[in-house]
């Protein structure tokens, strides 16, 4: 169809031009982002058992949940509790520092920066492909939170304190928080990562 | 005047006409139907801006951005209201709960038993003491997406060893999802800038969690709205 009036053609013309704008923005803003495109995928575990998966075997051993920690020279009181999981953690990829997120009740909590040097995810070496490491990752939760029946412990290898990008296939363990799993203690000392021979 | 070759009373020089003829021409066609009522108010406005001067029509231009502007709501209220709060009252930001308490210019901060932030010369500490609340799902960490406390009309830089610490031991303040925490917000500030003023003015950003717009991955990102406070310093040393 061929049309000759000059200003219909402009009418259209400018039509088509915000109706394919529209459009774009429209999808723009309903794309998803990377971080959901690229959301790891999650290997469930239980405490005691070992998980694997192409870049990282975790077992934990258990939590503990403390009101204080007991440091080298001074004794930190918690702004709620200390939450500390003891576990193995070996790289099978390559090298960097076993960093790890505590998720309870879609809250997500990262190793607090008052744990004593040797604790995860700055443990006193870091992570080398194939040896594994057997040591604690310090939290500090609130109390209301502690009330949430289960927590979900992740834990990878890397550089940042990011979860990688691009698919990562990441141990997820779930810790029953209640008395009789996780014990609750007054004091606790973290102890230094050791490097694990067997 | 020269009479032109287009010029009505010329039309004796086009071949093949009368001036009698071109008379006639100029007088409306009595057998001509009336032009319908709408389509001479048309022609008149038609003929309205025809005969405007060029110096019109840019008054006419000048007052169409004038209503148009006014009708998408003028020029004054784009920028948003700004809003304050008070000391010791909490303040929401979208990520956290502020209670601003006090502030101070010091030329050292220290524990007690140690000094945290050690003196410079010819520059001054400035503190402010909060408790802060994390209401997100995710650590603040006070980071590089975002500030949450900027002081109005202060140059500043990043204090050393930390900008936010923890009151209880001056480590670097994490506040972890629902934990509550005093936390003390330090700047490093020229001596000059800060030894004469008897308040400090600080604007807190409403933040929301969302993407970040350059770089990767989700967190509390500034918005455009922010609330301001007014905090009296006493300045020491």
């Amino acid at each position: 169809m061929k049309i000759r009036n000059s200003l219909a053609r402009l009418v259209i013309r400018l039509g088509t031009v915000a109706v394919l704008l529209a459009a774009a923005v429209f999808v723009a803003d309903r794309l998803p982002y990377p971080t959901d495109v690229e959301a790891p995928f999650l290997s469930s575990g239980t405490v005691g058992q070992t998980v694997s998966t192409p870049t990282v075997t975790l077992q934990v051993q258990g939590a503990t949940i403390a009101d204080k920690l007991q440091l080298v020279s001074r004794v930190v009181a918690a702004n709620g509790h200390w939450l500390v999981v003891e576990g193995t953690i070996t790289s099978r990829r390559g090298p960097g520092y076993g960093y790890a997120q505590l998720i309870i009740g879609g809250r997500t909590y990262t190793p607090d920066n008052r744990a004593p040097t040797g604790t995860f995810p700055v443990s006193m070496q870091p992570l080398t492909a194939g040896i594994g490491q057997h040591g604690v990752w310090v939290f500090e939760v609130p109390d209301e939170v502690l009330k949430t029946p289960t927590a979900q412990f992740r834990a990878w290898v890397g550089d940042l304190s990011e979860i990688p990008r691009f698919f990562p296939r990441i141990p997820s363990i779930t810790l029953d928080l209640d008395d009789r799993h996780t014990p609750r203690v007054s004091r606790i000392a973290p102890p230094k990562s050791v490097i694990v021979t067997s | 005047m020269d009479g032109g070759p287009d010029q009505s009373d010329a039309v004796w020089r086009r071949p093949g006409t009368t001036a009698t003829d071109a008379q006639a021409d100029a007088q409306p066609d009595p057998a001509e139907p009336e032009p319908g009522f709408i389509a001479a108010q048309i022609a008149k406005v038609k003929q309205w801006f025809a005969d405007l001067q060029i110096q019109q029509m840019w008054h006419l231009i000048a007052g169409a951005i004038v209503l148009a502007t006014a009708g998408f709501g003028g020029m004054d209220t784009v920028e948003p209201k700004p809003t304050t709060f008070a000391a010791d009252q909490p303040h929401n930001t979208g990520q956290l709960t502020l209670v601003v308490h006090r502030a101070a210019v010091k030329p050292s901060l220290g524990t007690g038993q140690r000094v945290v932030f050690q003196p410079e010369d010819g520059r001054r500490y400035l503190a402010l003491l909060a408790t802060v609340t994390n209401n997100g799902t995710v650590p603040a960490t006070f980071g590089a997406f975002g500030r949450t406390l900027i002081p109005v009309d202060v140059p500043y830089q990043t204090a050393y060893p930390a900008p936010v610490v923890r009151v209880s031991d001056a480590s670097p303040a994490i506040v972890q999802p629902a934990a509550t925490e005093d936390v003390i917000f330090v700047w490093n500030v020229p001596e000059s800038a800060v030894t004469s003023r008897t308040t400090i003015e600080f604007r807190v950003p409403n933040r929301r969690f969302g993407d970040y717009l350059t770089g990767y991955g989700k967190g509390w990102v500034d918005l455009p709205t922010y609330a301001d406070i007014t905090v009296p310093v006493a300045v020491a040393g």
